[in-house]
């Protein structure tokens, strides 16, 4: 292999091997790189990476197969063969968008199978030390609201990152999985406050929803391939985790800034 | 569909249970199926495995809520259609 970048993710130490120079520009676009010190230990996932693969991404499924105690996901752009604990990996892409896509497909699943976190479909903006979170459909205005939110601090535009604390709090950490809004956010983390389900309407209004509602819409907006009952029961677990933790709204909004009228 | 009141009633596997608000969600892992049920129907849920027939849930029904034994057995008898016909349980 030609590189090698060490880096961390949320509380989660990762080393990359890199097969092209392209690819080791993408990866240090979006990962900070930390030399380990002299007494690093074993990285959380190592991956190897490498280029030339398939063709560009046709809107197809993602395929998932246990080969020989591997899982191996496969799409038209990438694949991704993963040891069943997610702490090795080989990655094969086709493009930027394939490399991003299948990083998140094998960060989501580590943290599901480790029961450390989520990683949400979502953005997140943090207000006075409190981070929220605004997850909807795709063209709801995820990014849009990231947008109109500077100059607060943005933790992600497109994969929100949560960390579950032994105190059963939740920390959203800064993500490398990003659309438009590349830079790294000034803060490491934020703890979350609440979630938003955005709705787009003429009216700026946060309708608070019952637990059992939001968990419903929280499931849905989690990126996860289904590969085993027991890790959807824990990705369940999880969510309901996470609905218990924080309260969730609906928030009516339109495109411009006036949301955060009403919710701070 | 009828019910034999002292039919055996199984709840199906890979359901996961979420208690919120008082509310109860019963998720279907192989369907993906999501049943939202209210708080007399969650423990009916939680204690059918050990009251396994209409005729055993509404008795236990009847004794813990004082509620007339026939209308009991008509709701569980309604309720527990409900839960066969979304594929969470099933006839023994």
């Amino acid at each position: 292999m030609t590189y090698t970048l060490h880096t961390q993710v949320g509380k989660s130490s990762i080393v990359f091997q890199i097969q092209t120079t392209f690819l080791y520009t993408e990866l240090t676009a979006r990962f900070r790189s930390l030399e380990p010190g002299p007494n690093h230990k074993e990285p959380d996932m190592k991956v190897e990476v490498y280029d030339f693969y398939g063709k560009p991404y046709d809107d197809g499924p993602v395929e998932m197969e246990d080969i020989g105690g591997e899982y191996v996901y496969t799409r038209s752009d990438y694949k991704l063969a993963a040891a069943p604990d997610y702490s090795s990996a080989k990655i094969y892409v086709h493009d930027d968008l394939a490399l991003k896509h299948a990083l998140i497909n094998l960060y989501s699943a580590w943290l599901i199978h480790r029961r450390e976190g989520l990683l949400i479909h979502s953005s997140c903006v943090v207000e006075h030390n409190r981070a929220w979170m605004f997850a909807g459909p795709s063209g709801a205005g995820k990014s849009t609201v990231a947008d109109l939110s500077v100059p607060r601090p943005i933790l992600s535009d497109e994969a929100t990152l949560l960390l579950f604390e032994p105190d059963g709090s939740i920390t959203v950490h800064d993500s490398p999985f990003r659309s438009e809004m590349e830079e790294a956010c000034e803060l490491p983390s934020s703890s979350l406050a609440g979630i938003h389900f955005l709705i787009q309407s003429q009216n700026v209004q946060r309708v608070g929803i019952r637990k059992g509602d939001a968990l419903i819409k929280l499931i849905d907006k989690v990126f996860y391939w289904e590969h085993n009952k027991l890790e959807t029961a824990k990705l369940i677990k999880l969510c309901k985790q996470a609905v218990e933790a924080v309260p969730a709204y609906d928030l009516y909004f339109q495109k411009n800034d006036t949301f955060w009228g009403v919710i701070s | 569909m009828t019910i034999l009141a002292n039919q055996k009633l199984l709840r199906q596997e890979n359901i996961e249970t979420a208690e919120l608000d008082g509310e109860w969600l019963l998720l279907n892992i192989d369907t993906h199926g999501i049943t939202k049920v209210n708080e007399l129907g969650g423990y009916i849920w939680s204690i059918l495995p050990e009251y396994p027939t209409v005729a055993e849930l509404a008795g236990k029904i009847h004794s813990e809520y004082g509620v007339e034994l026939e209308t009991v057995k008509a709701d569980v008898q309604a309720f527990v259609k409900m839960l066969l016909e979304a594929g969470l349980l099933r006839n023994e």
